[in-house]
């Protein structure tokens, strides 16, 4: 317990991890402030976006300008910047690819479509259709939130501790203290938990931050669940941060392994969707936020705890091969 | 021993790590691999969402569904839903216990959604629409319907590329932490030393070193990207960009690994200004949102490689070229200045104080460095205000005066620096060296901003005067032992001028 409290306060100290922490608070708040405020830019009035259109179909020119843009017609001269033109009888939409207020006209157009196409269909086929109980507000990018922001918080502390837990144990290594360690009556278990325990601990204290002020913009399904979660994804990374830095022969090394195991992360998302997706920790995150606890999730959290002491009794052994290595 | 010798055995050495080459070829291939991968989830996307499609969205929202109906399947199929079938009050019950999002009855004759009044639940609503939507649409044909992927996927593409394109500049940029950081570490600097090379030719072939390692990748990376579906227009301006802004980020990470104490510190603060250079230069980009300041947008590389990608003959950015070696020779100035420092080689940290003190001892002139300090201070300038812009919008919201101010405090705090190094004993030379410490400043800034040379002078004469005046008080103010009065009255000159722009253009 000695050791534990000397790397945790060591860490406190360690100007790398109060600047890494300052990083995570700014990119979470730069990320919430684009979840509010991105929304309100999208229905503000101030933003100028102009539509073309190649018909005079009065109700679609009436429903794209109620939603706040301007249409010009396709065959009319105008000095204005046209953002997007939609040719109505092949549904195509031309935009410029390399200006980012496409994606504004994009959503625009995508949302009275799909609001005209409705109204049509309830109309014409004598249906009828109510809804109550919603959420007031703009609430464009809820997906975003729960299905990025809230896995991008719990991700990100363990990340760094990764990161840092490796330049914490090749610096040793680099400077021989290590060597005192691994020559001393310490067990394998107990200097393999000095080394993770620490950064474990300080990501879950992190992260549990990140959930308080996610919280505060995005409503969320089990926060103490999603705290467990990133003790879990902590206690993995950072055991790997220990196998990595047992192999690993330089620090460049050791940087680029660990870069690569935070590029498989993100990559996980990206994958396509198969019966082992919903395992995968951060669809598990963006589930346990967004959901009522279930099987599944339960299932998914049992997962990630195994993977993690699996990789933490990895730790272990990867301690034991060191101390090989140097007797 | 000289610069091509030591640019020589810089590559042995890194071209010897194989295992660091191993992981490096890894890495590109993991990027590369998600270009079709994100390629297929754009193909395959709902409208109007592309997180639809990935499996992230997989039983995002949960519904309770009363009643039989063919909508029903219709909603089953979308992957972001899980539907349960129930009766009323049971449904009723689990909207309430929040076991699931909404509650959608249906009947022959119509259906109604009930949510729980959270996000969740309207995200769960459009989904209820979604479904009754291409249900009833099934029979009706529509006068207004458009084409599911709605042009995303070239949109993703020139999104995508300069992500794909700058983001490896990251890892290809780490030889110089390792040959800097770690040689100061282990002592071998000091060896570097006593030898009969001069620092700049140490410096030089350190940095040298690095970017023929990276310019390498880089052909080798616009090479492969073309198969996997990103062509260029103009791929040799591409490639010249690549390799500017690579020579950018390999000169700042060789900046941070000269001033920083030990290497772990070197190695995190390289990945936060290398992360900081690339979000700066995305976020210009964004200025292109505006007709006012599109032609300002051309200043960022995203820009010029999203155009390549989307198929346009852009001509080649000149002015974001001057931008990039502008910086590059400012962080350059200082990192030399840090190699010339005591401190440098007896891993002391030193501060910018001490390395505008070093600027100084390699120009020999209070003039020069007063202009080389000026330019230095826009460089620095630049990161801290989009950190000071990130921080009142979360704090405070987007308050213009707030945001200004914040603004205003930087820069005058910042020239200041520079001239409490400079230490001017009379009024004249406090007055001239702080009006060219604020030249050089406005200067810098008008290149930024004012994209056309030819007429920048005509357009951005009172910003530049208005530096140059300030940082000309503040230099006054220094030599009659007024420096603090004197700062607040630049602050206030400085600030009273833009709150006179904002008022202007409202």
């Amino acid at each position: 317990m000695k050791l534990f409290d000397k790397e945790f306060a060591e860490i406190i100290r360690d100007r790398a991890f109060i600047g890494s922490v300052l990083i995570q608070f700014i990119t979470i708040s730069m990320l919430l402030f684009l979840y509010d405020t991105y929304s309100q830019v999208m229905h503000s009035p101030n933003l100028k976006i102009t539509i073309s259109v190649d018909t005079n179909d009065s109700a679609l020119i009436n429903r794209l300008e109620e939603s706040g843009v301007r249409v010009v017609l396709a065959n009319e001269s105008t000095i204005e910047r046209v953002n997007a033109v939609i040719n109505t009888s092949s549904g195509e939409i031309k935009t410029d690819p390399s200006n980012i207020f496409s994606g504004f006209a994009i959503a625009k157009i995508s949302s009275v479509s799909k609001a005209v196409s409705f109204d049509e269909a309830l109309e014409k086929s004598n249906f009828s259709y109510m809804s109550a109980g919603l959420a007031s507000g703009n609430t464009d990018f809820v997906q975003m939130g729960y299905g990025l922001i809230v896995p991008m918080a719990v991700v990100m502390p363990a990340m760094v501790g990764l990161s840092l837990s490796i330049q914490n144990i090749l610096s040793e290594r680099k400077k021989r203290t290590i060597e005192l360690l691994l020559v001393s009556p310490i067990s394998d278990f107990d200097l393999a938990f000095s080394k993770t325990a620490p950064y474990v601990l300080s990501s879950t204290i992190c992260g549990a931050a990140w959930i308080a002020v996610v919280t505060q913009k995005i409503p969320v399904y089990n926060p103490l669940l999603l705290v467990l979660a990133e003790l879990f994804l902590s206690l993995l990374l950072v055991s790997l941060s220990v196998i990595i830095s047992s192999i690993a022969r330089s620090m460049q090394e050791a940087n680029v392994l660990s870069s690569l195991s935070g590029m498989a992360l993100v990559l996980s998302i990206l994958l396509p969707s198969s019966s082992t997706s919903e395992y995968l920790p951060t669809i598990l995150i963006a589930r346990i936020a967004s959901n009522y606890p279930d099987e599944g999730i339960v299932v998914g959290m049992l997962l990630l705890a195994v993977l993690s002491f699996i990789c933490f009794w990895l730790a272990v052994r990867s301690v034991r091969r060191m101390r090989r290595s140097y007797s | 021993m000289g610069l091509g010798t030591m640019v020589w055995w810089g590559l042995r050495t890194i071209v010897s790590d194989r295992r660091f080459l191993l992981s490096i070829a890894v890495g590109m291939l993991i990027s590369l691999m998600t270009i079709p991968l994100l390629m297929n989830a754009v193909s395959s996307f709902k409208e109007g969402n592309l997180l639809s499609a990935l499996p992230i969205s997989a039983g995002m929202v949960k519904i309770a569904v009363v009643g039989d109906h063919p909508i029903v399947s219709e909603l089953e199929k979308n992957s972001m839903v899980e539907v349960v079938s129930t009766d009323e009050a049971t449904a009723m019950s689990l909207l309430d216990e929040g076991k699931v999002h909404g509650v959608f009855i249906v009947n022959s004759s119509g259906g109604s959604f009930i949510g729980r009044g959270i996000p969740l639940s309207n995200l769960a609503e459009s989904a209820v629409k979604d479904a009754v939507d291409k249900f009833l649409r099934k029979d009706v044909k529509s006068s207004f319907n458009l084409k599911s992927d709605l042009g995303l996927e070239g949109l993703l593409r020139s999104l995508l590329a300069p992500f794909l394109m700058l983001t490896p500049l990251f890892i290809w940029s780490l030889p110089v932490i390792q040959s800097i950081a770690y040689e100061r570490d282990n002592k071998v600097v000091e060896v570097l030393f006593a030898t009969p090379a001069s620092r700049f030719e140490i410096l030089a072939s350190k940095i040298l070193t690095n970017l023929i390692f990276a310019m390498v990748l880089g052909a080798l990376w616009m090479y492969l990207v073309q198969f996997f579906g990103l062509n260029f227009s103009n791929p040799f301006g591409v490639y010249i960009v690549l390799s500017s802004m690579a020579l950018l980020i390999i000169t700042m990470n060789a900046l941070v690994s000269s001033i920083a104490s030990n290497p772990n510190e070197a190695t995190l603060a390289s990945s936060i200004s290398s992360t900081i250079i690339i979000t700066m230069f995305f976020s210009i980009a964004i200025l292109k949102v505006f007709p006012a300041t599109e032609i300002a947008a051309k200043l960022s590389p995203a820009t010029y490689i999203a155009e390549q990608v989307s198929g346009e003959s852009t001509p080649f950015p000149f002015n974001l070229m001057l931008v990039i070696y502008i910086i590059t020779a400012t962080a350059f100035l200082l990192t030399l200045s840090a190699f010339s420092t005591e401190a440098f080689a007896f891993s002391i940290k030193p501060g910018l104080v001490q390395l505008y003190e070093g600027m100084l001892e390699i120009l020999k002139s209070k003039r020069k460095a007063a202009f080389a300090m000026g330019f230095v201070a826009f460089s620095v300038t630049m990161p801290v205000e989009l950190v000071a812009i990130g921080l009142v919008f979360f704090i405070i919201g987007p308050s213009v005066f707030i945001l200004l101010l914040s603004l205003t405090v930087i820069e005058e705090l910042l020239k200041a620096v520079a001239i409490y190094v400079l230490k001017p004993k009379k009024v004249k030379e406090g007055a001239i060296l702080g009006g060219l410490i604020g030249l050089a400043f406005g200067v810098s800034e008008s290149l930024l901003l004012a994209p056309i040379i030819d007429i920048m002078v005509l357009v951005r004469v009172v910003p530049i005067l208005i530096h140059s005046v300030s940082s000309g008080i503040v230099g006054v103010g220094y030599a009659k032992k007024q420096f603090i009065l004197a700062l607040l009255i630049a602050i206030t000159l400085h600030m009273a001028y833009n709150m006179y722009l904002v008022w202007q253009y409202r």
